[in-house]
């Protein structure tokens, strides 16, 4: 088994968070190739705006919909890239019987900007694809990337947020008689005088426009409310592991340190830590500190004695470079020690430097495959 | 096209792990060199400048971080409290309205309204004495950067009138004119920079707001004399494959290319036609000495 599939081995759904430019989505990928290669049905959705994914997996303008990516022997991959608004509109269109109803929520303003530019509707779209893939049971192992770190929390509080807010009394109030919307909710009695203050400061217009919105929320709330549990039960379930993915510089740590901190505060299983780009690769596998003990010019004389001076400068040049790497593997390495010393149940898997991002679904297999030979458990 | 202190505001964006707050702290240090006040404002949960600069922890309130540069990190629960009190003079009152659990709820559930939070907080900022300049924002992703950029246009029409309107009104036009750069970071590699060719053309496209300097950042440098080269595959079947020293000279050939791929790379950001600057990779610990020279780099005089 490869150390990637290690990480899948046994679990249902598998979340991977961290830091943005670590190479999060492409291992997550590399995962979900790895494991469908070895008979496994599995889905993978990310939440990422950019189309990284997209662009890894070799599938142009992937939507919304949960495609199979070609090209897959063994088992199946399913794989999605969420588009907030499409997610949303289908999301509306599925709960919504009545068009008349259903049109008044498209032509919300809030709605619509809540469903195509803000941040937070990523996490609450991803909440609910997330719920109806676990619902379906097609796949044996869903895996969810995630958007950089302020977002991936989005995800685990979305829910929690929304149907609190849901169940609060503000809710009931703000859309109390249905009919009259943001005016009854203005007129409204107690905690109103707080809201009607802001109404104040935000305008009427906002208010009718974010009463309409909450209006939309209060008919699925029901539905909502159940949905998020579901969705809140399965992050945590006993076969559900998250996945911390980071890489050793210092700027990626400090981010990193703040989800990891984040996450087993919310009491969340974080099962192993992946360093990307952790060591140098070298061409035999030899390690890099391993090579001193030898002198350009004792070398050449033996070798080359009529070499020309570039060859001696060459030499020292290669001699400087490898130094060079060993001391920045060193460093990765006692940073990595430092950060893992946060999380002691976790396995830390520490993956080798690659030149160039996979391009291919071949090419991502072969970055699962290398994890096994190349891969350092600690 | 303008150097990164060249205005009273600038936003730094690119895709995560470019390198941008570093960028951004060096700027901040070189801004102090020169005299200036420089803040930088961090929006998020991001922890990156208190690992930057050591210091324990940077909060809502600009801390001083090292000698003249400030930093602060948008805390939206106080701005919401500075927000209710600049709006509502009777202090028990907006006391009231700041701890009222329903409103936070309400907030922590709406949409838009950290990012309008967020609006007030920079505001404040720019407002306050003695005036910091510049303020350097740190955007943790370009969807971030862009989503803040449309925020305007989003709520058009939305909030005819009102401290918003006038907020979004007083964001649009600083967007649009002199005082506001909104710089580019990327690392010299294919993806960061694809994705800032697709970003420039659509600021290009959808926004005002001028493009200050594009940053290619970590640029290695020339890992071996130019005529390396030529006399690689003569050492390489001199030495042989049993010998230490093949190890070296892979990671000098391995080197040579990475630096031939980070030149082509930057060559096509180059090419949008903006101020375009290299920075190099900077070895070994990042102290106070390197940050420095990185922003003499990135902003010292042109």
């Amino acid at each position: 088994m490869t150390a990637l599939g290690s990480l899948a081995s046994g679990r249902r759904l598998l979340v991977f968070v961290g830091p943005g430019g670590v190479g999060k989505t492409t291992l997550a990928a590399a995962t979900a190739i790895d494991a469908a290669r070895a008979g496994r049905r599995v889905a993978v959705i990310t939440i990422d705006p950019a189309k990284r994914l997209a662009d890894a997996l070799g599938l142009d303008g992937l939507d919304d919909a949960l495609r199979p990516v070609p090209g897959i022997v063994g088992g199946t991959l399913d794989a999605a890239m969420l588009d907030t608004r499409t997610s949303y509109d289908s999301l509306i269109a599925r709960v919504a019987d009545d068009p008349v109803e259903r049109q008044r929520i498209f032509d919300n303003r809030v709605y619509q900007s809540f469903s195509r530019t803000l941040a937070r509707s990523h996490a609450y779209v991803a909440m609910e694809r997330l719920h109806d893939l676990y619902q379906l049971e097609a796949h044996d192992l869903i895996i969810l990337d995630t958007p950089p770190t302020r977002s991936a929390l989005d995800i685990l509080d979305a829910p929690g947020r929304l149907s609190r807010f849901l169940d609060e009394r503000v809710l009931a109030a703000f859309v109390a008689d249905e009919g009259r919307g943001a005016g009854a909710w203005l007129r409204a009695k107690g905690t109103q005088a707080a809201l009607r203050l802001f109404g104040a400061m935000a305008g009427d217009a906002l208010m009718g426009e974010l009463a309409g919105f909450f209006e939309v929320f209060f008919h699925l709330r029901d539905g909502f409310t159940a949905r998020a549990a579901t969705v809140q039960a399965a992050l945590r379930a006993a076969d559900t592991r998250f996945v911390l993915v980071s890489a050793p510089a210092s700027t990626h740590l400090a981010d990193a340190a703040y989800l990891r901190d984040s996450l087993l505060a919310r009491h969340v299983p974080v099962d192993a830590l992946v360093f990307n780009r952790a060591f140098h690769r070298t061409p035999t596998g030899a390690p890099l500190d391993a090579g001193e003990g030898w002198d350009p010019g004792g070398l050449l004389a033996q070798v080359w004695p009529d070499a020309p001076a570039e060859a001696l400068a060459t030499l020292e040049a290669a001699r400087a470079e490898r130094a060079r790497r060993a001391e920045d593997d060193r460093a990765r390495a006692a940073a990595v020690r430092a950060f893992a010393q946060g999380v002691p149940t976790a396995r830390v898997l520490r993956l080798p430097r690659v030149g160039r991002g996979p391009d291919s679904v071949d090419e991502l297999a072969a970055l699962a495959a290398a994890s096994r030979e190349e891969g350092r458990w600690t | 096209m303008a150097h990164p202190l060249a205005a009273r505001l600038s936003f730094f964006t690119g895709k995560g792990g470019v390198g941008k707050s570093t960028l951004v702290a060096a700027v901040a240090v070189e801004a102090a060199r020169q005299g200036r006040r420089p803040l930088i404002v961090e929006l998020g949960h991001r922890a990156s400048m208190q690992a930057i600069f050591g210091v324990p922890s940077v909060g809502h309130a600009p801390l001083e971080v090292a000698p003249g540069v400030h930093a602060s990190n948008v805390d939206l629960d106080a701005a919401l409290a500075e927000y209710v009190a600049a709006h509502v003079p009777v202090r028990p009152l907006a006391q009231r309205i700041a701890g009222s659990r329903s409103l936070k709820r309400f907030f922590e559930a709406a949409p838009a309204v950290g990012e309008v939070l967020t609006l007030q907080r920079l505001e404040h900022l720019l407002a306050a004495t003695p005036a910091f300049d510049p303020v350097l924002v740190d955007f943790d992703s370009t969807g971030h950067a862009r989503m803040f950029l449309e925020l305007p246009r989003v709520f058009e029409g939305l909030v005819p009138d009102g401290p918003v309107r006038r907020l979004l009104d007083d964001f649009a036009r600083l967007l649009s004119g002199d005082e506001a750069l909104l710089h580019l970071v990327a690392l010299p590699a294919r993806l960061p920079v694809q994705e800032t060719i697709e970003l420039h053309a659509r600021l290009r496209a959808e926004h005002a707001i001028r493009v200050g300097t594009v940053f290619v950042n970590r640029m290695p440098p020339p890992a071996a004399p130019p005529t390396a080269p030529a006399v690689l595959a003569e050492l390489r079947a001199r030495i042989g494959d049993g010998h230490p020293a093949r190890v070296d000279l892979a990671c000098l050939a391995d080197a040579i290319e990475a630096r031939e791929d980070a030149l082509a790379q930057a060559a096509r950001l180059e090419a949008l036609g903006e101020r375009c600057l290299i920075l190099p990779r900077i070895d070994g610990p990042l102290d106070r000495a390197a940050l420095a020279a990185l922003g003499r780099a990135a902003a010292g005089a042109p």
